[in-house]
């Protein structure tokens, strides 16, 4: 389940390289289409996907803070209100741990699994040049045209798959924009997130604080059905 | 002393006068002149036969504790405690003044003082008045008034006490420095007085004779006393003469606010027999402000040398303390039963307020309590309860039974996600080797086909995807089964909450409804903020009397306790007093009898020839017949100038009994300020003159009288040489 969410996780924001990119010492022999990097961004999109509750709590900060993408504000309310009917958070929500630098779980497993059936392929690119340095390499996931095709095929046949596959739509639609450091940096914003001990899953949000933030930001009652 | 018949039984004195008590022979003034006659037989319950009296010294103190144990009746002995009468006995000083020697004689030598006299109109003028005196009689003649007379006596009078009471203001302010020269028994003495910037009055007394000022005295040495501030003056002056005279420190109580003080004879009222101010003709030894307490029998029997004054004067004052504090314990105990009674009072009236709030408050609950409304309010209010303690436990299990589907159904999705997906991806075949990033080739894929190994590791490979597959889906569709049934539960137990949360609802609004009713809901029967407020302060104050009620009753219980050894107290004081004045008239009766003598013989050569009889009680109390008749006062004596030549004779009488070896101690110093009063006849005042020049013929030796007068005929009362007039511009004193 991880390597087909994470798979539609990068075709959704891969990029398509630039000259630059295919100059990378880590480029693929083999045939690639496009590339994501860095890892990290997608743990913190992962994130996202599998915290509703502060997937609607971002939407409402974006508008509050005037983001481009969150302007809307019936939009913006109208997918918030989405998010949070059906049980979704409670049949939704797949806890992550929390690591060095928030929430990140090993995906050795996926990568070897994407390699092995030549989906993605990820290397590290050593940072700074030929120059020693102690900077950590950077990873990078080249998606091949197997991946690309796998994944329109796994959202076209599979139910689940088109659950994921729209909300990694509307997280693309809002968080698109922004590069990994700030999407990253939105979750260090809340305090379960910040204080969540290494190793531990990380606590979700209430309905309370939901609902409050909500309130704050559109003067509105968001009206919570019993189980969220 | 003339010796009197027993008289029978008048009336026993007042508390005030109780010491003043004369037996057989005397009669007594009480200085209202009110006659009392105490026969001592009325006394005492029983005398003791003579033939039981000890013998030996009677003023042994054994003996005195004899003589009063059995003084009381036979039948009551036994009830007296010789330790009481021991600690009364032992409470006196009984030692008899033996006195061998005549009474150290005062006589003024130089009267110096300075100052500045300031008079309205005129500038100011230097003061430097100094007069010099003679043993005698001396005469100040200055005639006319307001010239300065009366400030020199007054000058003389504030040197020796430190009294300038008397002074007119302005003179007061003009005086600054003072000097008097005197000797006491020949041996000279200076009393210095000054008045510095702040008030105070810097001053000494020196041996010798000096005119220095206190930074100037030669020898200090010589100082025997000095002073910065009046008090201290007054106090310095009092010890220094009352230790040269020999004079006791006698004490007699005052009553004041706080009950009966004890006060001493000073310097200043022992003075008072040392001079005859103007327009004193109307008391013989004290004006009536110095008498309280006895104070001139005092003061007479200190003169006249009267032995056992002392204790029979501490016995008075003792007694009249013992009386004072026994009528204030009886006078406190009344107090405390009245307030006892009032406490009481105001005790049931708090009480009953109490009451009021309580049976308000009683009133309000049976009326929320016990009407069918309130009964029915009551019940639905234990409904309520009750179903709220039902709804909170079932609302608890339902929302745990909630959240218990939504983990099934969570953990079904799950499943059947997994399975969808792996289904998808069984189609991708593997293709390359993530660890060698080399292609799989064909004839592992043949092997994996044919022998199940996998083409990567070489492992066994089930090809059971199918049945791992149909487990999870298995699997999804138990825990969708679960979820089923814990959504069934939920939901029972939702629409149990519902019922219940539907009866609260209703229970409720029938409580609102029942309560507009009867119009006030549980709290009208609870205590308002008012009422307790008013009962804490009630109860407060409740608390309080019943402290004050404790503490009453504690002062009625000591007050009772304490009383009878108080009464018995008194009776022994007031035996030995009895048994002593006999002893003070056996041991005084020389002196009394000189005193009688010596009076009787200048009212005959002063002239007031009515007055047959003076004599005085061992209390120092006088009594004065005229023409055979006893008088009830000294102001009886209606002519004025016959009351002043009474005085006279007495104060002489005492001057003279001084100078007699073992009998009075009157200084022999007077001063007489105008003597004569206006209405006095030419020939009284001329008389009186005559007199006095005799006393100075006969007497000069051993007296010294100091005259003040501006009647010219007053110059034939001394000597020439002893006749001083005007200092300043011929008509005025200084």
């Amino acid at each position: 389940m991880d390597a087909a969410r994470l798979l539609l996780l990068v075709h959704r924001f891969a990029l398509e390289p630039d000259a630059a990119t295919r100059q990378l010492r880590c480029w693929p022999e083999r045939p690639v289409s496009r590339y994501f990097t860095p890892e990290y961004y997608l743990q913190k999109l992962d994130f996202l996907v599998r915290y509703p509750r502060y997937l609607a709590y971002e939407l409402t900060e974006l508008h509050a803070n005037g983001v481009a993408a969150a302007l809307d504000a019936e939009a913006v309310k109208a997918d918030i209100r989405e998010l949070l009917a059906d049980e979704e958070p409670e049949l939704r929500t797949t806890p992550f741990r929390r690591f060095w630098r928030g929430a990140y779980e090993s995906i050795d497993r996926v990568e070897a699994w994407w390699f092995a059936r030549g989906l993605i392929y990820t290397a590290f690119e050593r940072r700074g040049g030929l120059a020693p340095t102690i900077a950590r390499p950077q990873k990078y996931f080249f998606l091949t045209p197997l991946g690309e095709t796998t994944a329109v095929r796994l959202v076209s046949e599979v139910d689940h798959a088109q659950w994921y596959d729209a909300r990694i739509r509307l997280i693309h639609r809002y968080f698109g924009g922004m590069s990994a450091a700030q999407v990253k940096s939105l979750q260090y914003s809340h305090r379960p997130y910040r204080e969540a001990q290494l190793n531990e899953l990380i606590p979700d949000l209430s309905a309370d604080d939901i609902a409050t933030n909500f309130q704050r930001v559109f003067g509105e009652t968001l009206e919570l059905a019993a189980h969220v | 002393m003339s010796k009197r018949e027993k008289r029978p039984t008048r009336r026993r004195a007042d508390a005030a006068n109780e010491g003043v008590e004369t037996g057989v022979q005397v009669d007594v003034f009480a200085p209202e002149g009110e006659p009392v006659a105490l026969d001592i037989d009325a006394v005492s319950e029983e005398q003791p036969d003579a033939a039981e009296l000890p013998a030996g010294d009677p003023l042994a103190v054994d003996t005195l504790i004899d003589r009063v144990h059995r003084s009381f009746a036979k039948g009551r002995r036994d009830e007296v405690p010789l330790k009481l009468i021991r600690d009364v006995v032992e409470s006196v000083s009984l030692a008899p003044q033996v006195r061998q020697s005549v009474a150290p004689r005062l006589c003024l030598h130089r009267l110096r003082f300075t100052g500045e006299k300031r008079l309205r109109d005129s500038e100011p003028q230097a003061i430097a008045y100094d007069q010099s005196f003679q043993s005698g009689v001396n005469v100040v003649l200055i005639p006319g008034n307001l010239v300065g007379k009366s400030s020199i006596l007054k000058t003389i009078k504030f040197a020796l006490t430190g009294d300038d009471a008397d002074y007119d203001v302005d003179v007061r302010s003009w005086i600054q420095k003072v000097w008097l020269q005197f000797t006491l028994n020949d041996a000279p003495f200076t009393v210095h007085v000054a008045k510095d910037e702040g008030g105070g009055v810097p001053g000494y007394v020196s041996s010798g004779h000096t005119i220095a000022d206190i930074d100037g005295v030669a020898a200090p040495a010589t100082v025997l006393h000095a002073w910065r501030v009046q008090d201290e003056m007054r106090a310095r002056l009092h010890r220094f003469f009352l230790d040269a005279l020999g004079l006791a420190e006698l004490s007699w109580t005052q009553q004041t606010d706080s009950g009966a003080e004890r006060r001493t004879t000073t310097w200043r009222t022992f003075f008072q027999a040392l001079a005859i101010p103007d327009s004193s003709e109307n008391y013989l030894l004290l004006d009536e402000e110095h008498s309280m307490g006895n104070q001139d029998g005092l003061l007479l029997s200190s003169f006249l040398g009267l032995q056992l004054v002392e204790p029979l004067n501490e016995l008075l004052v003792e007694g009249g303390k013992t009386r004072a504090e026994n009528r204030s314990t009886t006078e406190e105990k009344k107090r405390a039963e009245e307030e006892i009674k009032s406490l009481d009072d105001e005790r049931r009236q708090v009480s009953a307020a109490l009451a009021v709030i309580d049976t308000a408050q009683r009133e309000r609950r049976a009326e929320v309590i016990d009407t069918p409304d309130a009964r029915r309010l009551q019940g639905l209010n234990r409904g309520l309860g009750e179903t709220l303690a039902e709804l909170v436990p079932v609302r608890v299990r339902r929302d745990e039974l909630g959240t218990e589907v939504r983990r099934l159904r969570a953990q079904a999705r799950s499943q059947r996600e997994a399975v969808a997906l792996e289904l998808h991806f069984t189609g991708l075949e593997v293709s390359l080797c993530p660890n060698c990033d080399a292609g799989v080739d064909d004839a592992a894929i043949e092997r994996e086909r044919v022998e199940h190994h996998c083409r990567l590791c070489g492992n066994s490979a089930h090809s059971a995807s199918a049945e791992d597959v149909a487990v999870m889906t298995e699997r999804a569709a138990a825990l969708d089964d679960q979820a089923a049934e814990t959504t069934r539960l939920r939901d029972s137990f939702a629409a149990q909450v519902r019922d219940l949360e539907a009866k609260q609802q209703q229970i409720e609004a029938e409580i609102v409804s029942v309560e507009r009713v009867i119009q006030r809901g549980p709290d009208y029967a609870l205590p308002t903020a008012d009422e307790e407020q008013r009962k804490a302060a009630l109860l407060e104050s409740l608390g309080g009397i019943r402290v004050k009620l404790a503490l009453a009753h504690a002062v009625v219980g000591r007050t009772s306790e304490g009383g009878g050894e108080a009464d018995l107290r008194l009776e022994v004081q007031k035996k030995l007093r009895e048994i002593l004045r006999r002893e003070a008239e056996r041991m005084n009766a020389e002196v009394l009898e000189h005193l009688g003598r010596l009076t009787t013989e200048m009212t005959a050569r002063i002239g007031a020839h009515s007055i047959t009889d003076i004599t005085c009680s061992p209390f120092g109390k006088l009594a004065l017949s005229k023409n055979g008749e006893r008088l009830r006062s000294f102001g009886s004596i209606k002519n004025p100038g016959e009351r002043l030549r009474v005085k006279l004779s007495f104060f002489l009488a005492m001057m003279r009994l001084g100078r007699i070896a073992g009998a009075g101690r009157h200084p022999g110093f007077l001063m007489i300020d105008q003597p004569g009063s206006d209405e006095m006849v030419e020939e009284d005042f001329a008389a009186l003159a005559r007199v006095l020049r005799e006393v100075d013929r006969d007497l000069a030796d051993e007296l010294q009288i100091v005259c003040f007068t501006a009647r010219p005929q007053f110059s034939d009362a001394a000597v020439p040489q002893r006749v001083y007039g005007p200092q300043v511009d011929g008509r005025f004193a200084f």
